[in-house]
Order: structure tokens, then sequence, then C-alpha cells
């Protein structure tokens, strides 16, 4: 009986320690609820909420396993996408001038490039991107660069993945707008730029009664030097069509490097007029159950295109007439299910698969029976310009129904397929071998693009896909009548599709991305050397180092030699008589990671970005009297607000 | 006395001969190597600022430092401004030779004078660092845009000025020269044992 009351303080202490820590437990924390699972039933999660939850999210300062590059669409700029956080990391302007990168806001580099991008005798401020594409080496991303497409005004932009900055643009004089590309050969000796629609080739002007006679389609190979970054126009060509309309297309590998496949759509040639009683386009360029498919064998045609004799010359551009094309056997067509979207070359390059929106099926062309049929010249018929059409059924491997408006395929690391299925909004999941259905999940809504990790390269990594939704409607808080565009991750690691998260895209509409590797792009930090020019990738000859600051007047020209540190200018003063040319080389002379400064001339439509080491020009007439503050626009230090100056434009009178 | 006496005027054994050649080796890395490192940390700066003094000047992030010096109204730090970084590496190239000498030809005079001669420059060159980091911490301008109060960063451990810890802590020179330094007593107290047990016999 003693023994038990010595018990006693024992019990009585166990006890109070219980409560103390029942207390800790059901004490909130600063965030509310401490357990995972009372958070998630006052959230309404399920299980499946929490897991993709977990999938998702990283931590402060972890960085995403893979890079997402999307297109921008009406933006016409690019966008730069952390997976799996959804997180986004960056707008790259690309054909609009951007204010925060200061892209074409009087910079003299971004003046000379958008110069360099003007159509039709217009600056453009606007572009339509729509197909990015990362320079690839043996048919793998490299993370060099990246090459984007305008599809509104007929243009590729370079992006260099240095500084993730577009550093070139080439417009293409003999198209209307484009569509086939940006898409690269596998060691990018060529970007691939297909037009869409169809206007007069040979011809500046021509009725749409001259439809036949007049009006191409043109597939343009810009000639990449890697050394260099840029595209070699003089060392590019183009290749003429029919005017059928020119869709998505890819590159073959393997077995087939050296070929590119080009979709089409309009192979009736139908041109519209519903007011005058005729078709819309919409079904006239529907009426048939076929398009055609273009097989074109690019190598063949880059040594044709060398060839005297063999090319015309239209604005500038070598150009292989459709006859000479024929001639040579680098031509050739095969019929595809109507209105097609994607032709997708399988990682191995054995296969092709190509979807008409308006059929259920996937179609496999093996590209054996191709090279079978074009060795054996076993042509069906020709076209109506003589072009040979490989009969459909010899060339396919198979046929495999996976929904209702199929679009866009990419694929994985395991011998399977993701569709896009714009009508059943859905992906669907299938296999090559045996072809046959796996899954399928519904995505929100209205799916178009898709992208699987590195997956149009030879090497896909699987794990991811994004599924790139055109509406949102009921997903997101309502923001007005325009609603943002959906991109849905999707884990695709597992036998089942599992949706992971939702990312709203609130600046254009985005058509299609490529995923790369993280750890491919090795981006420069802070610029190589104090005085540099991004546009040349050099050492600026307008460099202004610490100490050179001046200010020089030649008669109305006035040269200001500037620059900027935390958080100063020097000089603070540009004293100038009205109707003076001001010249302002200006050089952050900051090596530290991630202390960029902005220098924004108060009504003179002026800012220019300044990362560490950058130099730029801005050249303006101070056409304006008057005091016009010019400051810092990049938050860069404590005495940010104090980094300024003024442009003291004094009245002729 | 007479034993003390005796004792300078005697050689070194080979054992310690070979201690010697072992400074020498020690030593002749000190020209190049930094001698000191001071690291400032502060938030935005996750892997820290560093300067490192080297016997002719001083690297790492200076240029950083130098922007952020200029906000309390201190003295850009730039190599042309110290003397010493003229003549230390000589002073330490000296220590080498004298080493090399002692090796060579074994006396315990030319030893003993180099090691107090080496001790003294250490000496000296500490009180030097703590006299330039007093300097730079006391002679802000006073037109500074940040006034803050005069400190003096400690030579050996961490100060906080404003959000940065600064810590200023020996680098791979200064503790090879330590090591170096550490012969010395080392081949007196192993001589004087070995003399002793060497009479008594």
């Amino acid at each position: 009986m003693r023994s038990k009351r010595y018990l006693w303080p024992f019990a009585l202490a166990t006890a109070a320690v219980a409560v103390a820590v029942a207390g800790l437990g059901s004490c909130a924390g600063p965030g509310g609820s401490a357990d995972i699972g009372s958070v998630a039933r006052e959230r309404g999660l399920t299980d499946a909420d929490v897991l993709a939850a977990v999938k998702t999210y990283q931590p402060t300062g972890r960085f995403d396993e893979y890079i997402m590059f999307s297109s921008g669409g009406h933006s016409g700029q690019v966008l730069v996408i952390g997976i799996p956080s959804m997180r986004l990391l960056k707008v790259i302007a690309a054909f609009t001038p951007e204010p925060w990168q200061g892209f074409g806001y009087g910079a003299e580099e971004h003046k000379e490039l958008l110069a360099s991008a003007r159509m039709a005798g217009h600056d453009l401020a606007w572009g339509d991107t729509h197909h990015p594409a990362l320079s690839e080496t043996d048919g793998d991303y490299d993370g060099g660069f990246l090459f984007i497409n305008d599809k509104a005004n007929p243009r590729i932009g370079v992006i260099d993945l240095r500084d993730f900055e577009t550093k070139q643009i080439v417009t293409n004089p003999n198209m209307g707008t484009n569509h086939g590309g940006a898409f690269v050969t596998p060691n990018t000796e060529y970007v691939i730029e297909a037009a869409q629609y169809s206007i007069p080739l040979w011809t500046d002007y021509a009725d749409t009664d001259r439809y036949e006679q007049d009006y191409r389609g043109l597939v343009t190979l810009w000639k990449f030097d890697r050394a260099s970054g840029r595209l070699d126009e003089s060392a590019s060509f183009s290749m003429e069509l029919p005017p059928y309309w020119h869709d998505l297309s890819d590159a073959g590998k393997g077995p087939s490097a050296g070929w590119a496949f080009l979709n089409s759509f309009n192979a009736e040639m139908a041109t519209g007029g519903v007011e005058d009683g005729n078709p819309p386009f919409e079904s006239g360029a529907s009426a048939n159950d076929m398009d055609y498919m273009h097989i074109i064998n690019w190598e063949r045609a880059a040594e044709i295109a060398a060839q005297r004799g063999k090319t015309r010359t239209r604005n500038g551009q070598r150009i292989i007439p459709m006859s000479v094309a024929v001639e040579e056997g680098i031509l050739f067509l095969v019929p595809e299910p109507k209105s097609p979207h994607g032709a997708d070359v399988t990682p191995d390059g054995r296969f092709i698969v190509v979807s008409g929106k308006l059929d259920p099926h996937v179609t496999i062309y093996s590209w054996e029976k191709i090279q079978q049929a074009i060795n054996n010249r076993d042509f069906a018929e020709t076209d109506p310009y003589g072009i040979p059409i490989l009969d459909f059924a010899s060339v396919i491997d198979g046929q495999l129904e996976v929904g209702l408006g199929p679009l866009h395929t990419q694929f994985d690391n395991a011998g399977c397929a993701y569709t896009s299925i714009f009508l059943e909004t859905k992906v669907t999941k299938w296999c090559l071998e045996p072809l046959a259905v796996a899954d399928d999940i519904g995505v929100h809504y209205n799916v178009g693009h898709l992208a699987t990790a590195e997956g149009d390269t030879k090497s896909p990594d699987g794990k991811y896909l994004v599924a790139m939704n055109k509406w949102s409607l009921d997903r997101f808080n309502p923001v007005g009548p325009l609603l943002p565009q959906n991109f849905q991750l999707i884990d695709i690691s597992g036998d089942e599709m599992q949706l992971l998260y939702d990312m709203p895209i609130g600046v254009g509409e985005p058509h299609y991305a490529q995923i790369i590797k993280a750890d491919k792009l090795e981006p420069f930090k802070v610029y190589p050397q104090v005085g540099y020019a991004p546009h040349t990738m050099a050492a600026s000859p307008n460099a202004v180092l610490g100490g050179q600051e001046s200010v020089q007047r030649r008669g109305n020209q006035v040269t200001v030699n500037m620059t900027a540190i935390r958080s100063h200018f020097t000089p603070e003063y540009i004293r100038v008589r009205e109707g003076d040319r001001v010249r302002i080389n200006i050089t952050s002379i900051e090596q530290a990671h991630d202390a960029t400064h902005g220098f924004g001339i108060a009504k003179y439509n002026i800012n220019l970005s300044l990362e560490p080491g950058e130099s730029q020009t801005v050249e303006f007439v101070a056409d304006t009297p008057g005091v016009f503050p010019f400051y810092c626009t990049e938050f860069c230090s404590a005495l940010h607000l104090e980094m300024m100056g003024y442009l003291l434009v004094e009245p002729r009178s | 006395m007479d034993q003390i006496t005796s004792f300078f005027q005697g050689s070194l054994s080979q054992r310690s001969r070979v201690l010697m050649v072992v400074a020498t080796l020690i030593l002749l890395p000190c020209i190049f190597l930094p001698t000191w490192t001071i690291t400032l940390h502060a938030p935005q700066y996750p892997d820290g600022l560093q300067m490192q003094i080297y016997p002719h000047t001083v690297g790492g992030d200076v240029h950083e430092v130098n922007i952020l010096n200029h906000y309390i109204g201190m003295e850009e730090i730039e190599a042309d401004e110290f003397p010493e970084f003229r003549f230390i590496p000589f002073f330490i190239l000296r220590f080498f030779l004298f080493a090399l000498l002692t090796a060579l030809v074994g006396w315990v005079a030319i030893a003993a004078i180099g090691w107090i001669d080496f001790v003294v420059f250490g000496a000296v060159m500490l009180y030097t660092l703590r006299h330039w980091l007093w300097e730079y911490g006391n002679n802000l301008a006073p037109d500074a845009p940040l006034s803050i109060a005069p400190f003096t960063p400690s030579f050996i451990g961490g100060t906080q000025v404003g959000q940065f810890t600064v810590s200023s802590w020996p680098a791979a020179g200064a503790v090879l020269m330590a090591i170096a330094g550490a012969i010395g007593p080392l081949i007196v107290l192993y001589e004087w044992h070995r003399r002793r047990s060497g009479q008594s016999k």
C-alpha cells in the first residue's frame, strides 16, 4: 500500500506533462492548424489534392527540375515557367516592346533590332508567338538557344539562353503568315519556318480568282550559325509549295534524319467569300476527307539550293521552285485525315504521328514504308502541281481511335504517346507497341498543344505533361469576360495520369511549349565583364568605366558618358539646349548578382534595363524644353529613390 | 649561462635540419596564399562577401564591399593604399631564405635570429591589420548617406555592423606561417633535451 502512495507524485507529473503536450498539439501555430490532416479537412482537400500539393510545392530557395519555354501568344513574348512548381520565372520580350527589360524604349540596340523586324513599312508592336524551338545537338535539347515564330507577321526570333534575351529577328518577305515553325533539324543546322495562309509568291498582287495560279505556300530553311548565335540570311533558302495552308511540322531524326514533315490543310484550295454566296473558308477548306502531309528531303534541298540555276530569287530569298523540287525528288505528299494539327516524329524517328482534328484517330506513318514507296517510285497520283502523292494505305503503320478532335502528340520514355483531344477536352495516353490506348484524363478546358518533359527529342523524360488549355471557364476567380488560359500540370510517371496543378496565363494565348531539364541551362549570373553589350555578346565599344564619365558637346550633338552604381548616376545633370541631339552611353559598373538598375527619363518614353555589367546607348532629340527628372527604375538599394538626376533642356528663346 | 652560450654557438642535429627544410616548404606557398579572410554576411548575400588579404594585395568581393562601404562613408579599399603590400612578400621570402640557410649550415644562431625576426614581423603585421581595421572603421566621411557610430571590427572573430556580420579570421597563409613559426620552439626544446641527455652520458 505504501508503495502505491509513492506513485502519486509520478502519476500527477505524468498527467501534467500529458496535458501540456495535448495543449501544445492543439495550439494553433501562426498559420492556423498545425497538422496536415486537419488543414486538409478545413480547406476541403481530398487525399489526391494533398498528394498533388506535395508533388508540386517548392519550398523557398528550391529550384525546379524542369524549365518550360512557352509561347506567349498575342503578347509576342516567351514565358519561362518552372516545373513542377508552375512558377512564372520570366517573360522574355521577343516581338513586342516590353518596359521591364527596357526592350523597345529607347535603347539603340533594340531600336536596330525592332527596325530590322519591320514589315510592309510598319513598325510592328505585336507578334503572335506560337511555337518555340530549343536548339538541339544530336536530336536532344542542348540549352543554347531558343527560336520563336511570330505567326501574325512571318518572323523568327532568336533568343540566346546565356542571358534569355532576344538577339535577332528575321522577317520572311515571301510569306503572308507562318505557322509551321519554328522547329529545328537534329543538330540545329536549320530552323524551319512554313507559311500558313498562302499569298501570291511570284507577283506582288493577284486577286483570289488567280488563287491556284499565283498563290503559293512556302517553307524557309534558316541556316543557323551557332558561333555567332545568328540566323545567316544569305545561307538560307526556301522551297515553293502548293497553295495549301501549311500547319505544324517536325524534323525527322534517327533513320528519318535529313527529312522534314509538314502538315497542311485546305488542300481544296478554297477561296471563301461567304458574302458572295460561296462556302465560307471553314467548310470550303474542310470539304475533302484528306489533306496532304508534305515530305521534304531538306538535306538534299540544301545541296540543290547551293547549285547554280536551280533556284529563283524573290525579294532577296533563294527559292527552289516546285518544278525543280519534283524533278529532283525532294518533295512528296501523302494524304492525311483532314484538318490535321500535329505531325510529330517518334523519339526513335521511325514513325510520324498525325492527327486530323476532324477525325477521331491518330494515324501512324511508317518511315520505312514511306522510304520504300519513294525509292520504288510507287506513287498513287500527282497533285495539280505535279507533286507525287504516296498511297495512304501502303505507308501507314496503323490508326488508333483516341477521341474526338485529336490535335498534338508528345512522347515519354516508355514508348507511349500523349495526344491532346480538343473536343472531348482530355489527354489520351496510348502506346505504340502494341498499339493501344492506355489511359485518359479530363483537362479544363479545350486543350490545344501539350508538352511533355523533353517530349519531342530523341530521349524524352516522361514525368510531367502540361496541357495547354484554351478555356478556363470556372477554374479561377472571375476576372471579367476575357479569361486567362489554363496550363494544367499532369504527373505521367505512373500508369494513371494525375492532375497536379492549374496555372492561369493572363498575358496572351500560348500555343506550344517545350520543357527542358533545368541543369542543361547555364545562364550568366552577371555579364562577364563591366561594359558588356548584350546585343553582340561582347565588350561594348561604348562602355564607360568608373572615372571615365564625361559630357562632350560638338555643335548641337551632346554625348554623355554615364555610369550607374548603387546608388547614383554619374553625372547627375544632363544640361542641353532645346533641339540638341543627346546621346547617352551608360554602363552599369555593378558586378553583384541581381544588382540591376534602370534608367528612365520622364516624359521622353525612355527606359533602359541595366543589368550588372551591361552597357546601353540611348539617343534622342531634346525637342521639348523643360526639366525632366531621370531615375533608376529598379529598386536597387536603400537609397534607390535618391538615385536620380535631371535632364535640363534649356529653351531656345 | 655557459650552457646557453654554447647552445647558441652549437650546430643543429640532422633531425632539426630536416625540420628546417620542412619550415622552408611551409613558408614558400605563404607568399601566394591569402593570409587573412574577412567575410561579410547579410540575408541578401546568401554566399557572403569575402575579402582575401594576400601578402601583396587584397582580393575577392572588394568591388561590392566598396559599394556597400560608400553608404557609411568608409574609404575605398584599394591595394595601392597599403604600403605593406609592397614589402610583405619579400619579408616572407627572407624568412624562407633564413630557414633554408639554417637547414644548409645548421647554425643555431642563425635559426634563433631568423625565428625572432619572424615572430616580431608577425606581431607587427597583426598590429598593422588591427590598425587598418580601426582606421577604416573610425574615419568615416561626415557627408555619407548613412551615418553610423565609428566602429572597429575585431581582427579575429565577428562584429555586427548594420545588417552585416563581419567575421575576420586567419586564412591558409597565416595558419601555415604559424605552423612554421612553431617549428622554432620545437627545435629549441628538442636540441636542449638532446644536449642534456648527451652530456649526462
